[in-house]
């Protein structure tokens, strides 16, 4: 039985390979895709006298690799690792070659041997912590031989190990120091630890808006026309294994039970809807409003409309190195900025992911079959790329507002599995000038949008939101940043999104493309409202971090 | 010299000093011109000397030897641009000549002065930010910037390469490279900078910067050294570029990237200054440390088909006790003389030596504060 099991496992994992280097043969040009990288991203190791160090390469897409690495001349291994002595200090360039059928790549390293080898902590400043729950540390220290710590919280010793334990129950920041001291001599970093309240799992509905503390209990509200269906989805935060779901329309209880209910109503008129996840009760609510049917507000064109998208309604941007709202700028500043670019044709700096603008036309923007209906230009160019996607409304409640249902235009990356739909992050409202931005998600993870020293404004961050956090919900896409020969590069997608050069319809996108929160196609026969998110999360050292740089969006069907 | 001599020289300079003055209520310093050696023509006719002087004193000038009179003539730039009223400005940094102009990259001031190389009279100014070294190639000039404020920080950014078009004089592009980039050479269509992360220690960049120049994209960063500042290209193809170690532990050094953009050398000389001049390469080196707190000085010539030392003291008769802190050096491709500056202490003028070939001494003359780098001239200076 395990041999039978074994052999259809084979059988499968041929056949997939074999499907896989016939899509690469139609898609990807040959050669192009070996690449190698070194376990040291300096390209350099260091390695104290009569000590070994292991130089250590990753080759990518080889077909039948051969390896060798060579110093002076002389092959001194034939393995994608190399193990160097320092016998003599010095510097030392070796080069790494990797000859395979489908090309051949050589690349250098550097070996320094050094009589005395500080230690060196490769750790990054800030530390995300939750309230009461133990957030272990370790010391991640290059040359650490026999080497002793020093933790210090606020001043005072706290572990004289290698990792530290921390526990802190009150909110803010607390500063915390590394000492690492060798016999070669010492390195010393500085933390900033944050205490944020611990996680709690929750349900929410996205309505396109960014979410505060202030608004988070507001009733979201969604439409849909009278003979069309909606499907709802709930933003599932910290909840590491939702099993089933409860919906209930107006108080009955529905026979869906997993995260998606399609919901058709057979009259006009308002239903609260709720869903809860069973294993935490968390609950969401929406108030769904069947409006009139679809083209009841249709809006045509008339004399003096712009073809491109006249009226700006919201710019919530993520922060970035773009962004420049300082303590005391307003939200009206924003929008106000928003109108601004509109009447100039262009569009403002969103920031990084889930930063957003809503814009409307002054006329609805038909869905012309087989063709695009819409163009919105990026400054993409081959090998850097910072995606961005589309999302559109129709104003089907004839309020002239943005307060409809939003659609995704899918793109490429539509249902993969790196895909993230109804992802949301949270940004952190910086304490300090000049520091990193910290920002936790939905499945816990968390991260910095770091400052950097090209923009120099004292905060990144949006500071016209003055509650402590604010929450970005979109669809994220798997990065696709790579730092290639010290140089940074951003691949894109083949299609679908804004700013992303792709197969060549970059800035052309199709109304048909809708989808509901389940994928399938929305059928919209027109639009009032675009929103532009960044999609990707990313960060380079000579570009900062990824972030959508998009232009106005334009009805091609003008 | 006989002493009459020197007194008509002086009577002359008191009268062009007051017909300048004529000019402009402004007291213009004219030029103090020293005869120095005798009358040498060739096809080589002179060269100029930028003095980078002290950083915030604002004291760059501009000097200019003359071989056919074998005068040596001390700041010229005032009297040759009265209207200037801030004359060369803060650290002058570069000096290349390219077509008929003359460029000099005034580092502090932010910005490339731009002079007819037949009248030194500016043509314009150019703005970069902290701009270092220029090169040149098709029509363009490649400038190198810091591209941030005078000053040590962590988080100081990435600097780039301005790309000038040399008939409009304005920037057309920028590249960004690695931290603080420094000296450039220009081999197969394609730039080579030295990132030396001066700003970050003790996490200096330890690159080199490959920019192709069709595309102006940066292509990819050869991993070098630590600290990198002085980069040549030999008549072999192979490109030297020099590190200026930490001033502690890590020494200077000098390596060669071969033409597979591979260092394919590492000579283990600390260079920190040095010219090409055929197969000769001329460093000196003046190794601050941090440890013994003093200064060791070489002077060394580098075999380039060889690619090793085959001088440890290119100035043979003694002399280089006289000099305090060499700073510039450079040789003459006609004659082969040999010339090394004296910034002495940095804060007074300097002196600049001629030596043969042989490395004897030939002159010598008092300069600008810190005289620093010279490019030679086949175009006569006019109005002499």
């Amino acid at each position: 039985m395990k041999l039978l099991y074994n052999l259809r496992w084979l059988f499968i994992l041929s056949f997939f390979a074999q499907m896989l280097s016939c899509s690469k043969e139609h898609d990807m040009p040959e050669n192009d895709d070996l690449s190698v990288a070194f376990s040291s991203t300096t390209g350099e190791y260091k390695v104290k006298t009569g000590k070994t160090v292991t130089l250590s390469a990753s080759v990518t897409d080889a077909i039948h690799p051969v390896y060798s690495w060579k110093l002076d001349g002389k092959i001194i291994s034939t393995d994608t690792t190399c193990l160097f002595n320092g016998d003599k200090t010095g510097e030392y360039f070796l080069t790494f070659q990797v000859d395979a059928e489908n090309g051949s790549v050589e690349k250098q390293v550097k070996v320094s041997v050094l009589e005395k080898l500080p230690p060196e902590i490769d750790m990054t400043a800030a530390i995300i912590a939750w309230a009461g729950q133990d957030t272990k540390l370790t010391a991640n220290v290059k040359y650490a031989d026999s080497a002793s710590y020093a933790w210090r919280l606020n001043g005072n010793i706290v572990s004289s190990d290698s990792n530290y334990i921390l526990n802190q129950t009150a909110l803010g920041t607390n500063t915390l120091t590394l000492k690492v001291t060798t016999e070669d001599g010492e390195d010393l970093k500085v933390f900033t630890v944050t205490v944020l309240p611990l996680p709690v799992p929750q349900l929410f509905f996205d309505d396109g808006h960014y979410r505060v503390t202030s608004n988070e209990d507001h009733h979201r509200k969604m439409t849909v026309p009278l003979g069309k269906s909606l499907v709802l989805a709930p933003v599932i935060s910290n909840i590491a294994n939702p099993i089933t779901f409860e919906w209930t329309v107006d108080g009955a209880v529905q026979t869906a039970t997993d995260e998606y209910l399609n919901f058709t109503p057979a009259a006009k008129g308002s239903y609260t809807i709720t869903v809860t996840e069973k294993s935490t009760s968390a609950r969401a609510t929406v108030q769904v409003e069947c409006v009139a049917p679809e083209g009841t507000y249709f809006r045509p064109k008339v004399a003096g409309d712009k073809a491109s998208a006249a009226n700006g309604f919201d710019f919530v941007p993520a922060p970035g190195q773009f962004i420049n709202y300082q303590i005391g700028s307003t939200k009206a500043k924003a929008l106000q900025d928003l109108q601004t670019a509109l009447d100039n044709t262009s569009a403002p700096y969103i920031g990084a992911y889930g930063g957003y603008f809503i814009v409307g036309f002054d006329h609805s923007v038909n869905n012309v079959e087989g063709k695009a209906d819409l163009r919105i230009d990026g400054n993409a160019f081959a090998g850097w790329n910072e995606p961005g996607i589309v999302w559109v409304m129709q104003d089907e409640n004839g309020n002239g507002l943005p307060d409809d249902t939003w659609y995704e235009l899918k793109g490429s990356e539509t249902g993969k599995s790196g895909t993230k739909e109804r992802y949301a992050i949270t940004y952190y409202r910086p304490t300090a000038p000049n520091s990193d931005v910290l920002w936790t998600d939905n499945f816990g993870n968390t991260g910095t949008v770091d400052y950097n020293g090209y923009h120099s404004q004292q905060y990144y961050f949006p500071m016209f939101i003055t509650e402590s956090s604010y929450t970005l919900t979109g669809t994220r896409l798997a990065s696709t940043f790579v730092v290639e020969n010290g140089v940074d590069g951003s691949l894109g997608y083949p299609w679908g999104y804004v700013d992303n050069v792709g197969d060549g319809s970059k800035v052309s996108f199709w109304i048909e493309d809708a989808i509901k929160a389940d994928g399938t196609p929305a059928n919209l026969k027109y639009i009032d409202f675009v929103k532009v998110h960044t999609a990707m999360i990313g960060q380079g050292a000579a570009v900062g971090e990824i972030s959508t740089e998009a232009g106005v969006p334009i009805d091609l069907n003008f | 010299m006989h002493p009459y001599f020197r007194n008509v020289a002086l009577l002359f300079l008191l009268i062009t000093g007051s017909l300048y003055s004529c000019r402009k209520d402004d007291t213009v310093t004219p030029p103090a011109t020293t005869p120095v050696a005798s009358g040498a023509p060739g096809s080589i006719k002179g060269f100029f000397l930028l003095n980078e002087a002290n950083m915030g004193s604002n004291k760059a000038s501009l000097d200019y030897f003359d071989y056919e009179s074998g005068n040596y003539l001390k700041d010229i730039f005032p009297a040759r641009n009265p209207g200037i009223v801030k004359e060369l400005g803060d650290v002058g940094n570069d000096i290349q000549i390219y077509g008929d102009k003359l460029y000099a990259i005034i580092n502090v001031s932010n910005l490339v002065e731009v002079m007819d190389v037949h009248t030194a009279k500016q043509i314009a100014t150019i703005a970069i930010p902290n701009c270092r070294y220029i090169t040149f190639d098709k029509g363009y000039a490649y400038v190198s910037s810091y591209a941030g404020p005078v000053k040590i920080d962590p988080n100081a950014r990435l600097g780039y390469v301005a790309r000038i078009d040399t008939s409009s004089l304005t920037v057309k592009d920028t590249c960004v490279v690695g931290y603080q980039p420094e000296e450039m050479v220009i081999r197969n269509n394609k730039l080579y900078v030295a990132n030396s992360g001066g700003y970050r220690v003790p996490n200096y960049d330890n690159t080199v910067s490959v920019i192709d120049l069709n595309t102006f994209k940066e292509t990819s960063k050869i991993t070098v050294g630590i600290n990198l500042q002085h980069m040549k290209l030999d008549s072999y193809g192979d490109i030297y570029v020099s590190s200026r170690g930490n001033y502690e532990d890590i020494p200077s050094n000098l390596y060669i990237i071969n033409g597979a953009d591979q260092v394919s050398d590492v000579l283990n000389l600390p260079v920190s200054n040095m010219t090409i001049c055929g197969d000769s390469l001329y460093a000196y080196s003046t190794e601050w440390s941090n440890i013994t707190n003093s200064n060791t000085i070489a002077y060394a010539i580098v075999n380039t088909s060889e690619k090793g030392v085959v001088s440890r003291n290119f100035i043979t008769d003694g002399t280089d006790k006289k000099i305090t802190i060499p700073y510039g050096i450079a040789i003459n491709p006609e004659t082969r003389e040999i010339f090394v500056t004296d910034a002495k202490d940095y804060v007074t003028p300097g002196r600049l030596y001629c030596f043969t070939p042989e490395g004897k001494y030939k002159w010598d003359v008092e300069t600008g504060d810190i005289p620093a780098h010279i490019v030679f001239t086949r175009t006569r200076l006019s109005g002499l």
